[in-house]
């Protein structure tokens, strides 16, 4: 006679609410996932915008009314950058260059152009840290008055919004996704309780505790989960690593998903999802069976 | 009447339970019975003998009427105490309820499980209890495949794994031949001598006869204590029938 383990399970869990569950669960687990890298990837495409508008901008020399005098300020200002560390290149940009970068901002009109007194344009590049190039700026300002750092500030107050807001909704779906599989748990904690309450009842009868027979439940659904939300785990990584990233063997825009810390974060969401359905359906279950006593 | 209700095991006083309808199954009731005694419940079907028992294993609460179990006030129980008191009493449906998914051993075992013993403790004494059912070669079979009488006596096996203080079995002969009720009778006798109370239901008017302990009869709702005959079964005669029966 072959010895098999004794109480490999005590309730008989329905095949057909445990294959709904892990279809649903994958299916939430690839959204989740999904939302996941798109907020990752948005945020570091912040990053990334951030440091390269930080990195270019225009020192504007405002016109005086002697030309000896600008041409003096000019030099000392290209004298100051040159010699600020983490400057990488300075670049006076010539006259015509220049009228055509302002040309949108003053109007299509040539003559009207020349009526203008200019400033004179230098463009900077450095690799200065957001704080070190406010330090710059200030100190550039207390040399030289009619310096003027046009740092990209609008542009990334635009970009922090934007991105912030991007930001926002994949975590606002996120949350969304994490609610629906609280659901789907607790449904089909509820369903199965209710399809087994004939065994239920006989448990009880022989004084088995409600946490013993909700704990039946408890390890059918978060196995369940488990691998419903490897699953869809897996399917978001490969779609965004056969599809989105490496498109016609080339890195596309998308360059910041899937980097390697992301691993963490991917094999986060099953665990999170386990332990999200393992107390959903223990609650559950304790509620009902606490229900069902008279 | 009894005045100490902390020793009985079970003291019932003008219980009526009464289902949908309001017509009484049970009516008002009294039943007094101590530690270690053994008792028959008659009746002809429908008399509410099975009701009396999911009494007594506090599936269904009296309507009306005071009912203390193991000296315990029925309405002042709280869960978990309800819990433990059934730990401490073994039943046999008269339905089986035996777990369709689980083999006769594991269902024998079940109680031992409940109670959290171990997985060794639970095979060895759920091995040796089939065997003295006679069921060793069923062991690993599932209950639809075993016939009514066999499955009858994995549910008397599950019963009284656990050496309860309090045994209710509801027609425990019913599905069996003479030679086996018998055997089972002795199974209980048994039980009862290392300190379990019994109380069988039954219309086998034989095993009734033939083992001659009080007999509670039910009729149109009202309880008669009859028979109260007390048996004293010799010791060799127990002995024989031990080495003999099983
Ligand atoms: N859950 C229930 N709801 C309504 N009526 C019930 C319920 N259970 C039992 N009854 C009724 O109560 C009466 C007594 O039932 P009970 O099962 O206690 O009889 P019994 O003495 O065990 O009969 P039997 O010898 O056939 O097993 C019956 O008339 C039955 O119809
Ligand atoms: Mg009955």
């Amino acid at each position: 006679m072959s010895q098999k383990k004794l109480f490999s399970n005590i309730l008989i869990q329905d095949k057909s609410i445990g294959r709904f569950v892990i279809i649903l669960t994958s299916i939430l687990s690839f959204l989740a996932c999904c939302s996941l890298l798109f907020l990752l990837n948005t945020h570091r495409q912040y990053l990334d915008w951030q440091k390269v508008l930080n990195q270019t901008f225009f020192v504007e020399l405002m016109p005086e009314s002697k030309k000896e005098d600008d041409l003096a300020i000019l030099n000392q200002t290209l004298q100051f950058l040159q010699n600020t560390k983490g400057v990488l290149a300075v670049r006076v940009i010539p006259e015509e260059e220049a009228n055509a970068l302002l040309k949108p901002w003053l109007g299509a009109d040539e003559e009207s152009l020349k009526r203008y007194k200019l400033p004179v344009l230098i463009d900077v590049t450095t690799n200065l840290s957001v704080d070190d190039l406010k330090k710059l700026e200030y100190s550039l300002k207390q040399r030289l008055p009619f310096v003027k750092v046009s740092a990209n500030d609008a542009w990334t107050k635009q970009m922090s919004h934007y991105s912030g807001s991007l930001e926002f909704l994949s975590l606002f779906i996120f949350g969304l996704i994490l609610l629906g599989l609280m659901i789907i748990v607790l449904t089909a904690s509820k369903m199965s309780v209710v399809l087994q309450r004939h065994y239920v009842d006989l448990l009880k009868l022989m004084g088995a505790p409600y946490r013993f027979i909700s704990r039946q439940f408890e390890k059918f659904f978060t196995f369940k989960v488990v691998i419903g939300s490897s699953i869809g785990m897996l399917l978001a990584t490969s779609f965004f690593h056969f599809f989105l990233i490496l498109q016609d063997g080339q890195i596309t825009i998308m360059r910041h998903f899937l980097m390697y810390e992301d691993v963490f974060y991917l094999l986060a969401i099953p665990i999170f999802l386990l332990l999200l359905s393992y107390v959903v359906s223990r609650i559950t279950t304790m509620h009902l069976l606490k229900l069902g006593h008279s | 009447m009894v005045k100490d209700f902390k020793k009985t095991i079970v003291y019932a006083d003008q219980v009526t339970i009464c289902y949908q309808d309001n017509k009484p199954i049970l009516d008002q009731i009294s039943l007094t019975l101590m530690p270690k005694s053994f008792h028959f419940v008659t009746g002809s079907s429908g008399s509410g003998k099975t009701t009396l028992l999911k009494m007594l294993y506090l599936e269904q609460k009296p309507d009306r009427g005071r009912f203390l179990l193991f000296g315990q006030d029925r309405y002042k129980l709280t869960m978990p105490e309800i819990q433990k008191m059934r730990q401490h009493i073994g039943v046999v449906f008269q339905d089986f309820r035996l777990l369709p998914h689980l083999t006769a051993l594991e269902n024998v075992a079940l109680p031992l499980k409940i109670i959290g013993a171990k997985n060794h403790e639970m095979e060895t004494q759920a091995k040796e209890l089939l065997d003295w059912v006679g069921l060793a070669h069923q062991m690993n079979a599932y209950p639809h495949a075993l016939s009514g009488g066999e499955q009858q006596r994995v549910a008397i096996a599950r019963a009284i794994i656990t050496k309860p203080d309090l045994l209710l079995a509801d027609e425990p002969t019913g599905n069996v031949d003479d030679v086996i009720a018998v055997k089972i009778m002795h199974l209980f006798e048994e039980l009862n001598k290392i300190g379990t109370t019994i109380i069988i239901a039954t219309h086998n008017e034989a095993v009734v006869s033939r083992f001659a302990y009080p007999r509670l009869h039910l009729e149109k709702g009202k309880l008669l204590e009859m028979g109260n005959v007390t048996n004293k079964i010799e010791d060799d005669y127990l002995y024989v029938a031990k080495k003999t029966l099983f």
